[in-house]
């Protein structure tokens, strides 16, 4: 039996060793990430930039197309009108017909005898 | 000449009874431990299967949510019982192989009861999300369900339970190497890479929360595929020689399978994120590596039955060949399986349905779970010097394991497969996937309830021996009422040990 092999120091030297070993899998993960990240926000932002200006036209497009001042005189006409308006002396509301009455449970004819 | 081959034995015999004693407390406590998280997610897995067909099964518990209820079982099923037993079975067997025996239990000990109190925790975090305030909220990661700060702590643990291992490779005397120590080795260093890798890319760096999700998926591949799978077949190749007192069939096979898992493993997971919008060469390398699982399924298939071939009795007598020999049969079917559900056809049918748990199932449980027992059943005699206590809890345990499994597994295949044609039916509404697949699922929740039965006699049965109330006989417990001869070598190796005291 080799006993050469197996001393304190072997065992320190290997305790060490794959300690390292394990760390070096997050700093190999901390290193390689700016290599392997892909560019998320960068494209994010890119569309971004065309997606705003993209809105922006078509809001004023929609600004330019819409006519503010005739769109006002549009509900403000008739509603200037239906307010002049007053009731025609004579006429009478229509009301509706209230419903018929149903005899109420405890109200029904007890039974012939 | 034969007084110094005498005494060799001797010297070897204590040498194992002294490697033996050093483990003692660690093995037996991860071993039972793991017995009482097993049982615990047996009964998790059984409500969530429940609720998949009867919604408003025990609807009244919020903790009970069929989201929560289903990663709780998983997450128990495989750091509860899966780590801590593979984390048993290797020191053990690490230290066995080396020839040397462990300096560090305390360590080991105190680290085991950190793993366990971070499961503990990890579970209340899925199961009390929403409801028991900030401190108690799951990540919501598909797979890694347990809060970012409980992977450190694991993973932390991890190296504190195996460093001593690896040191004992270092250190072990010059000569052979055996496979099962390629393996070990191998599970030791990759389970640390695939952890810290997932922990960083999904709860530290800021990436896309779809890379992420598939990089948690990646992870609950490859912890099954690099270190559930690993332990399982060191398992394996060691107790194949050691019970039935061949060398194993060819060494050529061996480092065949051996690098085949090296090259496939760390590939599989991302095919369940087959047609999300990530670069789609990611999920079909990870079909495309789950199919080609039967390479080294296959390998080591036929190179431990043909290692055991012709020893028959062995296999009928002794509950460790049995139970290993089971799960070996079972990995080359789960090879077959991952390369009927994971190919082009397949993929699209086991994606979303039962199909994609029934494989997880066949792998954690039938593959993993059943290498473990049949190490347990020669590992735990061995450090308690008891014998185990009754040959029928092994049985039962046994039958109702495999009648259990197999249940689960076909009722799982078979109705994902027809629940994933109704839900690629678009002619059909989706409720029809669901209706096709609800009569087996009630066959999985009855299925779940054979494997709770199996595993409260193997629970009751370790606990007993954890409390040192095995047999004290030098007669292995066999699987038979009368036996002439022992297929664990020399009878009564266990009180061999002679004047060696606890």
């Amino acid at each position: 039996m080799d006993h050469t092999r197996d001393n304190p120091l072997k065992r320190f030297a290997a305790f060490w060793i794959a300690a390292l070993l394990i760390a070096s899998f997050a700093i190999a993960c901390v290193i390689l990430r700016p290599m392997t990240h892909g560019d998320v926000t960068t494209i994010y932002d890119m569309k971004a930039e065309a997606r705003i200006e993209l809105v922006s036209e078509a809001r004023a497009a929609q600004e330019a197309a819409l006519n503010t001042a005739g769109l006002e005189k549009a509900i403000t006409e008739p509603s200037d009108n239906l307010h002049k308006q007053v009731p025609t002396p004579g006429s009478k509301p229509l009301v509706a017909p209230a419903p018929a009455e149903t005899p109420k449970e405890d109200e029904k004819p007890a039974p012939a005898e | 000449m034969a007084e110094t081959t005498s005494n060799a034995d001797s010297l070897d015999v204590d040498l194992r009874a002294t490697i033996d004693r050093s483990l003692r407390h660690p093995v037996m406590f991860f071993f039972s431990s793991g017995a009482v998280w097993l049982a615990l997610s047996i009964v998790l897995g059984l409500i969530a299967s429940a609720k998949k067909h009867a919604p408003d099964f025990l609807s009244c518990f919020s903790f009970l949510d069929a989201g929560k209820v289903d990663a709780a079982h998983m997450s128990t099923l495989t750091y509860g019982w899966g780590a801590q037993a593979a984390f048993g079975m290797l020191i053990w067997l690490m230290a066995r192989l080396s020839r040397k025996e462990c300096t560090a239990s305390g360590i080991i000990l105190v680290a085991g009861h950190i793993w366990n109190a971070a499961v503990a925790y990890g579970v209340l975090c899925i199961m009390g999300s929403g409801s028991l305030g900030p401190w108690f909220e799951s990540s919501g990661v598909a797979g890694m369900e347990f809060p970012g700060g409980v992977w450190v702590v694991l993973l932390v643990s991890f190296i504190m339970i195996s460093i001593w291992s690896l040191i004992q490779f270092q250190v072990r005397d010059a000569g052979h190497v055996y496979v099962s120590q390629w393996y070990l080795l191998a599970a030791m260093l990759w389970l640390p890479w695939i952890m810290v890798t997932a922990w960083l890319f999904v709860f530290v760096f800021d990436g896309s929360p779809l890379m992420a999700t598939g990089i948690a998926s990646w992870f609950k591949g490859t912890v099954f595929a690099l270190f559930f799978l690993p332990v399982a077949l060191a398992s394996a190749y060691y107790l194949a020689p050691k019970v039935t007192g061949r060398p194993v069939y060819s060494y050529n096979i061996a480092l065949f399978g051996f690098w085949s898992l090296a090259v496939i493993g760390p590939w599989v997971g991302m095919q369940k994120l087959a047609g999300a919008p990530i670069p789609q060469f990611l999920p079909a390398a990870g079909a495309a590596a789950m199919v080609m699982i039967l390479i080294p399924a296959l390998s080591v298939g036929v190179n431990i039955l043909r290692t055991v071939q012709g020893h028959g009795k062995a296999i009928a007598l002794s509950p460790s060949m049995r139970f290993t020999a089971s799960g070996i049969v079972l990995f080359v079917g789960y090879g077959v399986l991952s390369f009927a559900l994971n190919n082009n056809i397949g993929l699209k049918v086991s994606q979303f349905s039962y199909a994609g748990y029934g494989l997880d199932i066949l792998g954690l449980y039938g593959v993993f779970s059943l290498c473990a027992f049949g190490a347990i059943y020669f590992i735990v005699p061995r450090i308690t010097r008891r014998e185990w206590l009754s040959r029928r809890f092994i049985r039962w345990h046994f039958y109702l394991s495999l009648y259990g499994l197999a249940s689960i597994v076909i009722c799982a295949v078979v109705g994902g497969v027809f629940q994933g044609q109704g839900t690629e039916d678009l002619t059909q509404p989706f409720l029809t996937g669901a209706r096709r697949a609800a009569a087996y699922g009630w066959g999985i929740t009855f299925a779940w309830g054979f494997l709770l039965l199996a595993n409260l006699f193997f629970c009751l049965h370790l606990l007993l021996m954890w409390a040192r109330l095995g047999r004290r006989s030098s007669h292995p417990t066999l699987l038979n009422k009368h036996h002439a001869e022992s297929p664990h070598g020399p009878e009564g190796e266990v009180d061999n040990y002679g004047s060696a005291t606890i």
